[in-house]
């Protein structure tokens, strides 16, 4: 695995108006890699996310991909340089169809020819989107809706996935192969940057991982390592 | 039934106008929740353009029609850029009041460069003339207007469910963080938006001008009102919604005076009122589903 | 101790009262007709303004109806004040005859107007007061059409002229007071408390007790009061009354007030009024054109409107809360004023 540096967060200070949710936060994300952002509620992982494409108020501290400084970017053209955004809570186009929300995450492609190439990859990835093309969005079930958020976001070829709260609200089943596809992907070439309550889930499919509290970074470590470390236990009791 | 076909046709033309406002209006009422009461203003301004060009300038009605486009675009950009953009993420009422203040401001600047009459439109020797189905005429200009603005709201409802911009339009109405994280860049999407609404509405406006002969400074608020209540009824950001509610609105407002007794018909106006507080009170979210969360 | 307290507050109130009297009196003295005529206009769009500043400003409700009000006021007030002469010879109202045949004083009149106009305004609003947002702000927006539409059906285009003048600087500006005067208690009172509180946040309000229905009332109740009273005074002022009376550029010009002033502040209302009042009636002549240093400048009709369009306009994008914000006018602010002006 090379330690190429995909993403780089240094000492970022950043929040909503006056208030800062993200202190001084310094994160990598490898090229290939998937890294896991750990922690109760509230600590600031989500807010991390949304501060990586632009949809918080930065205050201090810079972002790199790929080398390029992309602190002061706007959040379209941040995404157009390939970095992919899954939301928490299943963030579908609830007033367009299946595929027109696909067509919407391949907005920025130019070439027919590589649509119907992303195409087929969602639709082989999760099938039941083929079956459910033409319905509306919001019609959807639930975990529907969430494969129809990660298919999106593969419409562009993004080197780096950004992923929140995948499997929240999901049947095993389902949360199987979430974990299952992600490896797929990741296999493929793109790295992921991950939220998960589910702790086993993350760490047993990242390589790296994050702890998080109030905001700031407590402990880090390969995914190892952070399996047996009892601060991380603690925070999710019974679910390891 | 004659009657009944009659008073039909008759709402064609004035349905065609409300059509194509209510369409233009629709789409910013969807994308940033704009209420744009200074949309009936654009759609002045590009009837006066076309009148200026036709009747005081005497030159050939297809030119005037171009140049009412280019009037009401330009006219639309520079309020979307002076007045709505710096406001932009404020609530729907301060919207309101802003562009209640760019109507009047509009209006009354019109008035002052040309003044309060009625303003004669005359396109000479262009299909007079009327058709006869059985007792029922039919006015070849309606029938004209008629058709080719809907061979438009074909066109332009076909453009919106294809194209990448329509596309683009629909996701940002419903969630526009997200489809900036899909690469839209939303201001490049506001700007192309604001420029079909107020082509849509210089269109109205030449058709409006060409029906019925004359333009004034206020033809914008009755239109405007109607505009607005077919967004609702065709459900906010639904552009074939509101096509069809313009529609609606004019064939209903017709048929809701012919079978009034006579000497109530001065209460026309009333109509368009009591569909918006029916459709308020039972069916908020309009007759059509709604481009917005 | 409380009776110095108690009579001190009487010889406040009393002396206040004489020199308000005493300035009317003064002004009516010296200013001339076009000033004097102003000088009353300016207090009708005092009392329009905070009025509408009740439902907007305190209890958030944006309405725009205000013209409709205006105008069932100041019809049933007219029903009332013209001479019988004119009302059975030249109108062939279907009035009942009761109507035809009186002729009532003019405070009498302005109370049944008042109350006509508060009456038709609840019920307008009604219906409308389960929208929330700006879809009860668009609702309103029927009302100017509706009680104009059905006043050019009942009465004609022409509507009424013979009104007698009525209005005077001592209607005008003892009304003004008290207008100034009961919305001042009342933003003091619980009442004022309980409308701002239904403003800021109506569930809270309503956890807190507050009958939001009977509050709203209230308030719908006591600004159509008080508006319909300044239509009535602006038809006895400019004597007559046609059904497009209070049509858009006047309901235009009172949003203007409260919204350039302050929603929610009185002091605001009455600077915004001022304003309005400057540019709607002291510049409005020079929209008919005049001559500067033997150039002819042409007429220019509606230039008014479009200055106060521009004014809110920009008022809305550069300091949306408008020059008083929430605020009002104190004694604090005179006496840092004088403090300053000492040091």
């Amino acid at each position: 695995m090379n330690k190429v540096p995909l993403l780089k967060l240094n000492n970022v200070l950043a929040g909503y108006g006056k208030m800062n949710v993200v202190n001084n936060i310094s994160i990598r994300v490898n090229q290939g890699e998937i890294v896991t952002l750990l922690g109760s509620n509230g600590v600031g992982k989500t807010s991390t996310l949304r501060t990586i494409i632009a949809q918080t108020d930065l205050k201090k501290g810079e972002i790199k991909y790929k080398d390029i400084d992309i602190t002061h970017f706007p959040t379209y053209k941040i995404a157009g340089l390939g970095i992919g955004y899954c939301p928490e809570g299943r963030a579908i186009f609830g007033n367009l169809t299946t595929k027109e929300n696909l067509q919407a995450g391949a907005y920025l492609l130019k070439s027919r020819q590589k649509f119907k190439i992303n195409l087929d990859r969602v639709y082989s990835l999760f099938p039941i989107l083929k079956e459910r093309h033409s319905q509306i969005a919001e019609s959807l079930s639930g975990g529907e809706q969430e494969m129809l958020v990660i298919g999106r976001s593969l419409m562009n070829s993004p080197s780096l996935l950004l992923l929140d709260e995948p499997s929240l609200g999901l049947a095993p089943k389902l949360v199987e192969l979430i974990g299952k596809t992600l490896r797929e992907i990741n296999k493929e070439g793109v790295s992921i940057l991950l939220i998960e309550q589910n702790a086993k889930l993350a760490l047993e499919i990242s390589n790296y991982g994050y702890l998080m509290r109030k905001g700031s970074i407590v402990l880090e470590g390969t995914a190892k390592e952070l399996v047996v470390d009892d601060r991380v236990k603690e925070i999710y009791l019974g679910i390891i | 039934m004659n009657y009944l076909l009659q008073q039909i046709i008759n709402s064609l033309g004035f349905g065609s106008i409300v059509a194509l406002l209510a369409a233009g209006y629709t789409m910013t009422f969807g994308l940033i929740g704009l209420v744009n009461f200074a949309h009936g203003e654009v759609f002045m301004v590009g009837a006066f353009t076309a009148y200026f060009i036709l009747t005081i300038l005497k030159l050939p009605f297809w030119l005037a029609i171009l140049m009412a486009l280019v009037g009401s675009i330009i006219i639309g950009l520079l309020v979307e850029r002076l007045a709505f953009k710096p406001v932009r993420g404020s609530g729907m009422i301060t919207l309101f009041i802003i562009g209640l203040g760019v109507s009047q401001i509009l209006r009354n600047s019109t008035v002052m460069l040309f003044d309060a009459r009625l303003k004669g439109f005359t396109v000479s020797g262009f299909l007079k003339g009327v058709y006869m189905l059985g007792e029922v005429i039919i006015f070849k200009k309606t029938l004209f207007i008629f058709l080719t603005v809907l061979a438009i709201c074909i066109i332009l409802v076909y453009l919106i469910k294809n194209t990448k911009v329509g596309i683009a339009m629909r996701s940002i109405s419903y969630d526009t963080q997200m489809a900036q994280s899909l690469g839209m860049n939303t201001e490049r999407v506001i700007i192309i938006t604001f420029i079909i609404s107020s082509a849509l509405a210089g269109f109205a406006a030449v058709s409006w001008g060409y029906i019925y002969g004359s333009v004034h400074a206020a033809m914008g608020v009755h239109a405007v009102v109607n505009a607005f209540v077919a967004s609702v009824i065709g459900g906010v950001g639904n552009v074939l919604g509101a096509v069809v509610a313009g529609y609606i609105i004019a064939i209903g407002g017709n048929l809701f005076i012919a079978f009034l007794p006579p000497d109530l018909v001065g209460l026309r106006p009333l109509f368009v009122w009591i569909v918006f507080f029916i459709i308020l009170i039972f069916k908020p979210s309009g007759l059509f589903r709604a481009n917005i969360k | 101790m409380e009776y110095m307290k108690r009579s001190n507050f009487i010889i406040k109130y009393v002396a206040g009262i004489s020199v308000i009297i005493f300035i009317l009196f003064l002004m009516e003295r010296l200013l001339s007709g076009f000033w004097l005529t102003l000088f009353m206009l300016f207090g009708i769009n005092i009392i329009l303004a905070i009025s509408l500043n009740i439902t907007n400003g305190w209890i958030g409700f944006f309405s725009v109806g205000h013209g409709g009000i205006m105008l069932a006021g100041a019809y049933a007030a007219a029903f009332f004040t013209l001479p019988v002469f004119f009302k059975e010879g030249i109108l062939d109202l279907k009035l009942p005859s009761f109507i035809l045949h009186t002729q009532l004083a003019f405070l009498p009149a302005l109370l049944i107007g008042g109350i006509v106009g508060t009456v038709v305004g609840i019920i307008l609003v009604l219906p409308a007061l389960r929208l929330r947002g700006f879809y009860f702000c668009a609702g309103t927006l029927g009302f100017n059409i509706i009680m104009e539409t059905i006043a050019e059906n009942t009465n004609g285009p022409m509507g009424l002229r013979q009104f007698l003048p009525y209005t005077n600087i001592w209607w005008v500006w003892g009304i003004a007071i008290l207008v100034i005067y009961i919305t001042w208690m009342v933003k003091k009172s619980y009442i004022g408390r309980a409308f701002i509180a239904i403003g800021k946040d109506p569930d809270l309000a309503e956890h807190m007790g507050i009958n939001l229905l009977k509050y709203k009332l209230y308030a719908f109740g006591l600004s159509a009061f008080f508006t319909a009273l300044g239509g009535i005074l602006w038809v006895h002022l400019i004597l007559n009354l046609f059904p497009k009376a209070f049509n858009l550029i006047l309901v235009f010009e009172v949003v203007a007030m409260i919204v350039i002033g302050g929603m929610g502040s009185i002091t605001g209302s009455i600077i915004g009024a001022a304003i309005i009042t400057f540019f709607s009636d002291i510049l409005a002549p020079i929209e008919e054109g005049f001559s500067l240093f033997g150039f002819n400048v042409p007429s220019m009709l509606g230039l008014m409107t479009v200055l106060i369009g521009v004014l809110l306009v920009v008022i809305l994008i550069k300091k949306p809360d408008g020059i008083m914000g929430e605020k009002e006018i104190s004694l604090g602010f005179f006496k840092k004023f004088l403090r300053t002006k000492q040091t």
